[in-house]
This record gives structure tokens, C-alpha cells and sequence, in this order.
């Protein structure tokens, strides 16, 4: 019995563990996110990248770059953004004031901090106009939302569905899996699938889909092809990223040169509804 | 200094086990009037390092899981075989993939051995007299993988009486029967269904059941002939929703296998010829949150093999001949009403090839201390216009020093003509077989062994150093949202790429009258290099542990009880770490650093067993099993990703490391009756 005992007692001894960090981490690195809607002024976020450690906490003012140089051009004119409180996470951003965003133009970001520079183009596309929104129950109040929209020379372009929770949203999100290539299309009806963005810093609800009764508003813009492998590369790391039976490790493809992150023209018009099944908008 | 602490722990462990073996041996002592010279009948039985046996009744002593003394299981705690992470379940031999070993069932392919992520292969203890692990296959009848095989055998004999067994354990019932139908013949039937739902994997949602069914029946019509014909068949249904991920799994896979063995004794040799089939199909439905994606696969082999061995004195040979006619079919995943693609192109591809291998061995006894086994195996294989043939030449040579000393040196050349490509990083059946062709080179491999064995009374050490080449391997790289969401075709992306892998290994053993076991320990060291990932710079292979130890303990407290343990202690797998962690779209998001440049957590697991008596009467038996899977719940992370949660109140972010690991304890018990 006294060397059972013995034999427990080293178990125990053997079961103390110290923490074990695995995760080196380089030095941080500058990321923008910005975006300029039809008819309005750009909004860009410029922050750096987190240290991963067992747990940190930071101050949203600590990890947001407050003194960066952000320069805005539609190749006619140019501005300096400034720095300003916003209603949108992480409610400090860039935004311009006189620059707006106009079809058949090109926009030009540039990003300065310190020794770092980082710049971006993007394009206006025209308006895609959405044809139709049908609702369809999937769950006890899920609603699988199907948009429809048509476009005859969608052979070479990309799409990219936004969404805006009217209420509590504050700005338009691409829709989760809603980049569309049209060379993966068959004909120029073109059915593509409405889910909620992914937002699992502000947003921990887990349900992607909506519920019966939400107020939406959608959008539906042609992005170009680098913005296309920007959010195609993005969802795929943030949806599958610690996913132990189909791992993904991959890279999101950044649009920015001399930084991560993504600089983004979105045009189309807002069509909106109200979630309820069996119901076509 | 994490090195330092998993040796400091490896050696406390050794020490451990040590320091308590002269406790017991001074019981033993006291006992010695009763166990008068009895040794423990040893789980293992080796030849070498290349070559081990597992005998099933005595491996029923060690821990079980789920009360299932599985014979994979155990084959994992012996060196050369890696650890395995939670949920999978493959078999990793000397740098080898799971596919590049042959799994046999009296001489049948087995193409997925697995139930429930490994937790049981498909082979019931009951129904299986042993198992034959070949690591580094001199013999001739071992081909068409890369490693070895993994042999099983079921009984081979005729019993005289009817013996029953009944097993009752927390997810699954077993029922054996053995009896003989006639004087020349005796049947042997195991079935094992599961009946719960599995409860341990906290996921709503999930469902799990299979069964297994074997039958063997045995007849020996005369003193020199004897037919054996076996059957196997099991099924399993898996239903894994990731609540994280938003991934839905419907996971049905089947195995059905059946041999007819005729062995016939001549004057100083045997004849045997085995005509089987062998089937196995997989139907996987993937979806993530709208869409849906449906994939199967089906492979269907007919084989015929001969085998003529001549044994006389000094003089022994073997030559024989494989046949297989394998016909597969491959679909590509039918999208189901993704919005984004109309149709998805939905061409299957059939395929029908041929493999058909003589060989031959040759023992040479030079002198009573030299002897030099030397192999041939010639294998044509055909897929429509593509043809292949290859010399796979065999050696080995083994030299005594002494009586109890010897060392073999062996080498031996593999070809694989059917491979597997896996979606899945784990033993998941979302996978599906193929034959050689242009745009999939056969593998080959080139395995190189030296082997040191030193045998005493109560001891043996086991010493084996390799050095394992491995061509035209593959790897496919997809991720699931492009399954789900692009028109693509399930043969795309699967690159060609090479490995190398050496190591050392070393086994000592030990049997008192009450206690035994043994000390397994591997190094081993794995680098991969593929033109398309990781820039076409190697990298560290995806199951490689650099370090693997276990110690195992059997000893028998009393007449009714025995316990026994197990203590594995192994380097983390390689993964890829993030090395930039950012936020984007409200989202934390990473940037990836090198290639598996980084490693998992070191995998500790000590599995501890009680097997108690409650009757032993002549005609009735009973017992009782306790067993308890990771005793110190330590946890052995599969996955290590970061969350940041943001807080209004002070507008602060945080974030942390997440490790995901789907289980860590688990006790079971089960009650088994023997009449």
C-alpha cells in the first residue's frame, strides 16, 4: 500500500506543469484598413499589430497610430486626413473632408509613419443594381437570404456584397462569402448567398445568418481583382483559422504595398428590406 | 530551456518507474512460492526492430480506451510509431504517412482502419489472434506500400469447445462466439456495435455510431491442407458540428473484406493462396453555413495471391506472386445550392489499374553466425496507357556476436502505385485513393536500418538506427471554403514532393514473474521539401516528433487484479504559428511565419488500468475493467489560435491564446464474461 502511495505521490509530483509560450511574435508591422463609399468621404484605419502573449490588454489608443501622415488623391486633387473620433470601432479614424467618392475614378492612398510608407489604389466601379432579395426559413427564426442581381458581361468581373444592420450597424461590412468571381458564374443571373459579416472583436453573436424581422440594408458593388483575393483570403483565414480538421494558414493577401491591410472603392446602391420568410423583395 | 524541462520530466518519469521496480521486485520475493518460475507472458514479441509482434491476449492487460484494448493503439506505444494528437488517428511509421503502410487482414487490404478519430481501429481484440508490425520489409509478400505492414492475423486453428465472451463498456457491447461446427472445422464470429452517443466531445450536435463484424471459419480437412475464410465488415456515421467555425461534417465510411486462404504442407514446404476482395467507400457531406458540398469515393480491389516456401535445414527460400485489380471511382464534390457557382462540374473518374508483383527470397546461412536474407520483388502496374514497372531489391544481414547479441543491417527499395490523398490534416475519411498516373508519379522510398539486440534473463534492449528516403509523395493543399465555393475539381492541387527522415530507436524490455514491460524511446527527425509550398525551401513533416517516450508497467498485485500503466512524454507536432497578430474588419487576424516552423505544446498522457477478477470458475470467467485516459488530464492542444474580446466600459482591448483540445480525461469501465 505504501509504495501505491509512493507511486500517487510522484504522480502528482509529475503532473506540475509550467506554461509553455510557443508563439514568437516579430516586430509589429503598420496596418491600414480604409474604404471610400460612393458620394462620401474616405475613412481609413491605421493601427499596428498586437503582440501575442498568453493575454495582453491594451488601451484602443495604444494600438490605433494617431501621428501618421494619411494622404488621399482622385488624381485631380489631393487632401491630408485627419484624425478623428468616429462612431465605428475602434472609434478613433482618418477621414477626409472634401474628397468624394465618384464613379470612374481612381483613388490613391497614401499612408507615412516614421520611416514606413505604405500606398494603395483602388477603383469606383459604377452602380450594380440589386434585382431581387428572397427570404426562406432555415431555423427556428434563421433566415437564409438569397440576392439576386443581373449583369451581362460578368465573365471578367468581381462582386462584393455589403451589409448594414439597420439600428446598430454604423457603416456597410462585406458579407461573409459574399465575394463573387464571375468566371465561376454560368449565366448572368447570379444568386449569391447573405450572411453577416464576421466581427469577432465587437460582435461575439456566433449566428451568421439573420433573424426574421431584421432591418437590412445591401449593397452591391463590383470590387477589383486584388481587392477579390483581399476578402476571398481574408474569410477564409478568420472563418477556418483554428479549425483543427481543415487548418488554414494561410496569408491574407494584403492590397496595400508597404503594409498589410486593405485600402477598398465601394460603389452600388442601398437596397433595403425587412427579414421575413418566404418573402421576395 | 523547454527542452530541458520535458527532459528534466522524461527522466523524473524513468526515475519514477525505477525507483518503485525494486519496491514490487522485493514483493515478488514473498510471492515467489507461488508463481514458482512463471514469467509474464509478454505483450511484444520481436526479431528485431522491424519486425514486432503484439500477441491480443496478452495486450488485454494494458490500459484500455473506452474499454477497448486496441491493437493500433498499442503499436503507438512501441518506438518507431509516433504519438498521435486528439482526434487523429493515423499511423505515422519512421517519417511514413498512415497510406504508406499496408494494413492486412489475412492477407486483405484494410483501406481505413479506423473508427472515432482513432480512439479503436476497426480490428476487435476478440477476433484477432496478433499483429505483425513491419517497418523495413526484407520479405517479398510485403509490396505495394512504401514502409511496411501492419499484419493482422485472425485464428488460424481449430478449437475444441464452444467459448463465448460478452463485453459491456460505456459506448459499445461486444459479443464473441468460437465453437467448432464439425470435425474438421470450427467458426469464429465477433460483432461490436456502439449504443451511446459518444458524450465526451463537448459539441452540441454530435453523433457517432459504428459496428463491426468479423467471421472466420476454419477448416482443415486432412493433416496437410487448411481453408480459411474470413469476413470482415464495419460501418460508421459521424455527425461533427464546429460551433466555431460554422462547419457541419456527415461523415459515412464502410469496409467490406473477405479472404479465402487455402495452406497446403508439402515435404519441407508450404503452398498458400489467398483470393480476396477488398471495398471501402466514403460519402461526405461538408457544409459552412450556406453551402453545401457532397464527395465520394469507392475503391474495389480483387486480389490473388500465391506464396511457395521451401524450408530444409540451411536452405530456405520463397517466391510468389501478387495480383490486384483495383477499380476505383472518384467523385468531385457536388456543390449543393451554393448561390455563387451554377453547376459545378460533376465528371467522376473511374479507374481501373492492375498491379501484379512476383518475388522471391533467399536465405544464405554463411556460417552459424552470418546470415544474409536477400529479396526481389518485380511489380507491373498499369492505369490505361500509363505502365510501370520497377525492381524493388531487398536485403538484409544479420550477424551474431554471441549467443545473446546480434545486429542486422537491412535495406530495402518500395514502390506505391495507389496512394491517398487526404483533405484532411487528421485521419478523417475525406480522402480518397488513386492510382499512378502522369499527373501522379508512383511513390518510391528507399528504407536503410542497422538493428542491435541484446537479450538477458529478465531484460532485452532493442537498438535500431534508420534512415528513410521517401520520392514523390504527396501532399494536397485546399482549404474547405474553396471546396465549398469554387468550381474546382477534387484532383487539383496535389503537389509532388520528397522526405527524408532518420532517426533512432530503442526498446528495453523487461519481465519479472509480476512485473513487465517496457521503456520505448524515439528520435526522429523529418524535413519535407515541395516546389509549391513554403517557397520550395524544406520544412519540418506534419507528424514528425523529434522526441517520443513511453514507459509501460504491468504488474499483478494479486491473483484477481492486475494493474498496468502507460506514460507517453513526446515533442508537439510541427504547425504553423502566426508570427503578426492585427486587426482587421473588426476581426483579430494573423500573419503566418514559416512553414511548420513552430511546435505544439510537448503531448504528455499517463493512461492507468485495473483489470479485477470477479470470478474464475472452469467454465465461467469474469472481469472487470477500470480504465482512465490521460489520468493527469493534461491537455494536449491540437490547435493554438488568439481571441480578443473589446470592452466597452474602459475601451480596451484584449487578447488572448486559445488552445483547443476536444478532450483530455476520460474514465471507462467496462465488464467482460467468459463461459
Amino acid at each position: 500500500m505504501k509504495n501505491i502511495l509512493f507511486f500517487i505521490l510522484l504522480l502528482v509530483l509529475y503532473s506540475c506543469s509550467v506554461p509553455i509560450d510557443e508563439i514568437k511574435v516579430s516586430n509589429s508591422d503598420i496596418v491600414v484598413e480604409g474604404w471610400i463609399d460612393k458620394d462620401s468621404v474616405a475613412e481609413v484605419i491605421v493601427s499596428h499589430s498586437i503582440l501575442g502573449t498568453e493575454r495582453s490588454e491594451s488601451s484602443i489608443d495604444s494600438i490605433i497610430i494617431l501621428d501618421a501622415d494619411v494622404l488621399l488623391s482622385d488624381g485631380t486633387q489631393s487632401e491630408k486626413l485627419t484624425c478623428t473620433k468616429s462612431d465605428i470601432y475602434p472609434y478613433l479614424l482618418y477621414k477626409g473632408e472634401k474628397i468624394k467618392g465618384m464613379s470612374g475614378k481612381t483613388y490613391s492612398l497614401s499612408v507615412s509613419k516614421n520611416d514606413i510608407k505604405a500606398s494603395s489604389n483602388c477603383y469606383m466601379y459604377d452602380d450594380m443594381l440589386i434585382d431581387s432579395v428572397l427570404c426562406k426559413n432555415v431555423g427556428e427564426s434563421n433566415q437564409s437570404i438569397s440576392v439576386y442581381f443581373t449583369d451581362n458581361n460578368y465573365a471578367n468581373r468581381y462582386y462584393l456584397l455589403l451589409v448594414k444592420l439597420i439600428g446598430s450597424d454604423y457603416r456597410f461590412y462585406p458579407a461573409i462569402m459574399g465575394y463573387v468571381n464571375g468566371t465561376q458564374c454560368i449565366s448572368p443571373i447570379i444568386r449569391v448567398g447573405l450572411l453577416k459579416s464576421i466581427r469577432n472583436v465587437t460582435n461575439q453573436n456566433e449566428n451568421f445568418e439573420f433573424n426574421e424581422g431584421d432591418s437590412l440594408s445591401i449593397r452591391l458593388t463590383e470590387i477589383d481583382e486584388k481587392n477579390y483575393c483581399f476578402w476571398k483570403s481574408f474569410f477564409t483565414a478568420t472563418i477556418n483559422k483554428s479549425d483543427p480538421l481543415f487548418p488554414t494558414n494561410i496569408n491574407i493577401e494584403s492590397t496595400m504595398t508597404g503594409a498589410m491591410g486593405v485600402w477598398s472603392c465601394y460603389s452600388g446602391k442601398e437596397f433595403n428590406i425587412k427579414v421575413k420568410n418566404g418573402k421576395t423583395m | 530551456m523547454r527542452c530541458i524541462y520535458a527532459l528534466l520530466k522524461c527522466y523524473f518519469c524513468v526515475l519514477c518507474f525505477f525507483f518503485t521496480l525494486p519496491l514490487y521486485a522485493q514483493v515478488v520475493n514473498l510471492d515467489s512460492v507461488v508463481v514458482i518460475g512463471k514469467r509474464h507472458p509478454n505483450v511484444v514479441e520481436l526479431k528485431s526492430l522491424n519486425n514486432i509482434t503484439i500477441n491480443t491476449e496478452n495486450s488485454k492487460q494494458l490500459p484500455s480506451i473506452l474499454g477497448n484494448n486496441d491493437l493500433i493503439f498499442i503499436s503507438k506505444l512501441l518506438p518507431g510509431t509516433a504519438t498521435n494528437n486528439n482526434l487523429d488517428g493515423g499511423i505515422y511509421v519512421r517519417g511514413g504517412e498512415t497510406s504508406h503502410n499496408n494494413i492486412i487482414l489475412n492477407n486483405a487490404t484494410i483501406y481505413n482502419p479506423f473508427h472515432l478519430f482513432g480512439f479503436f481501429s476497426t480490428f476487435n481484440t476478440e477476433h484477432i489472434e496478433s499483429v505483425t508490425i513491419t517497418k523495413n520489409a526484407i520479405e517479398g509478400k510485403y509490396g505495394n506500400r512504401l514502409i511496411g505492414a501492419f499484419d493482422f492475423s485472425t485464428p488460424q486453428s481449430k478449437c475444441k469447445d464452444f467459448h463465448y465472451n460478452v463485453k459491456v463498456g460505456l459506448i459499445d457491447g461486444q459479443f464473441h462466439v468460437s465453437g467448432p461446427i464439425s470435425d474438421q472445422s470450427s467458426i469464429y464470429f465477433s460483432a461490436r456495435k456502439s449504443y451511446i452517443p459518444t458524450v465526451f466531445i463537448n459539441a452540441s450536435g454530435f453523433k457517432y455510431n459504428f459496428d463491426d463484424y468479423n467471421l472466420t471459419v476454419v477448416n482443415e480437412p486432412d493433416s496437410t491442407n487448411k481453408l480459411i475464410w474470413n469476413v470482415y465488415t464495419g460501418s460508421d456515421n459521424l455527425v461533427f458540428p464546429d460551433v466555431h467555425s460554422g462547419l457541419n461534417l456527415k461523415l459515412d465510411w464502410n469496409n467490406l473484406v473477405s479472404s479465402l486462404i487455402w495452406q497446403k504442407k508439402l515435404k519441407n514446404s508450404t503452398l498458400e493462396q489467398t483470393l480476396y476482395y477488398s471495398g471501402y467507400m466514403d460519402k461526405n457531406e461538408l457544409s459552412q453555413f450556406q453551402s453545401l458540398a457532397r464527395c465520394k469515393f469507392s475503391i474495389n480491389d480483387i486480389g490473388y495471391k500465391i506464396a511457395y516456401c521451401y524450408n530444409k535445414d540451411n536452405v530456405n527460400w520463397q517466391i510468389g506472386d501478387d495480383f490486384i485489380s483495383h477499380h476505383t471511382e472518384i467523385h468531385n464534390p457536388l456543390l449543393v445550392d451554393y448561390l455563387n457557382v451554377g453547376i459545378r462540374d460533376n465528371s467522376n473518374l473511374f479507374q481501373n489499374t492492375f498491379e501484379n508483383a512476383i518475388y522471391g527470397n533467399y536465405i544464405w546461412h554463411i556460417n552459424n553466425s552470418l546470415r544474409i536474407n536477400s529479396g526481389l520483388r518485380y511489380c507491373f502496374y498499369q492505369q490505361g496507357n500509363f505502365r510501370s514497372h520497377n525492381a524493388e531489391p531487398r536485403i538484409g544481414i544479420e550477424y551474431k556476436l554471441n549467443p545473446s547479441e546480434k545486429i542486422n543491417l537491412s535495406y530495402s527499395h518500395h514502390y506505391q502505385y495507389t496512394m491517398e490523398i487526404s483533405l484532411s490534416q487528421i485521419s478523417l475519411p475525406i480522402n480518397y485513393w488513386t492510382g499512378a498516373n502522369k499527373n501522379f508519379l508512383p511513390q518510391n522510398s528507399h528504407l536503410f536500418s542497422i538493428d542491435y539486440i541484446k537479450k538477458w534473463d529478465n531484460f532485452d534492449l532493442n537498438v535500431s538506427t534508420f534512415y528513410n528516403i521517401f520520392n514523390n509523395i504527396k501532399e494536397k493543399e485546399l482549404n474547405i471554403l474553396d471546396l465549398l465555393s469554387e468550381n474546382i475539381a477534387i484532383t487539383d492541387g496535389v503537389y509532388n514532393g520528397n522526405r527524408k527522415c532518420y532517426g533512432f530507436e530503442l526498446l528495453f524490455r523487461y519481465n519479472y514473474s509480476k512485473f513487465s514491460g517496457w521503456l520505448s524511446y524515439t528520435y526522429s527527425h523529418s524535413t519535407d521539401k515541395f516546389k509549391n509550398i513554403n517557397n520550395g525551401f524544406s520544412f519540418p513533416s506534419p507528424h514528425n516528433r523529434t522526441h517520443n517516450l513511453n514507459v509501460i508497467g504491468i504488474y499483478n498485485l494479486s491473483k484477481k487484479t492486475d494493474i498496468s500503466f502507460n506514460l507517453v512524454c513526446a515533442t508537439g507536432l510541427p504547425y504553423t504559428a502566426p508570427t503578426n497578430i492585427y486587426m482587421l474588419n473588426e476581426n483579430v487576424v494573423y500573419d503566418f511565419g514559416k512553414y511548420n516552423g513552430s511546435k505544439l505544446p510537448i503531448y504528455e498522457r499517463l493512461d492507468f488500468s485495473v483489470n479485477y477478477k470477479l470470478s474464475a470458475k472452469q467454465h465461467h470467467s469474469s472481469y472487470l475493467n477500470l480504465s482512465i485516459f490521460n489520468m493527469l488530464n493534461h491537455r494536449n492542444p491540437i490547435a493554438i489560435g488568439y481571441k480578443a474580446r473589446y470592452h466597452e466600459e474602459n475601451k480596451s482591448l484584449s487578447v488572448f491564446k486559445t488552445y483547443k483540445d476536444y478532450y483530455r480525461i476520460i474514465p471507462s469501465i467496462s465488464y467482460t464474461y467468459n463461459f
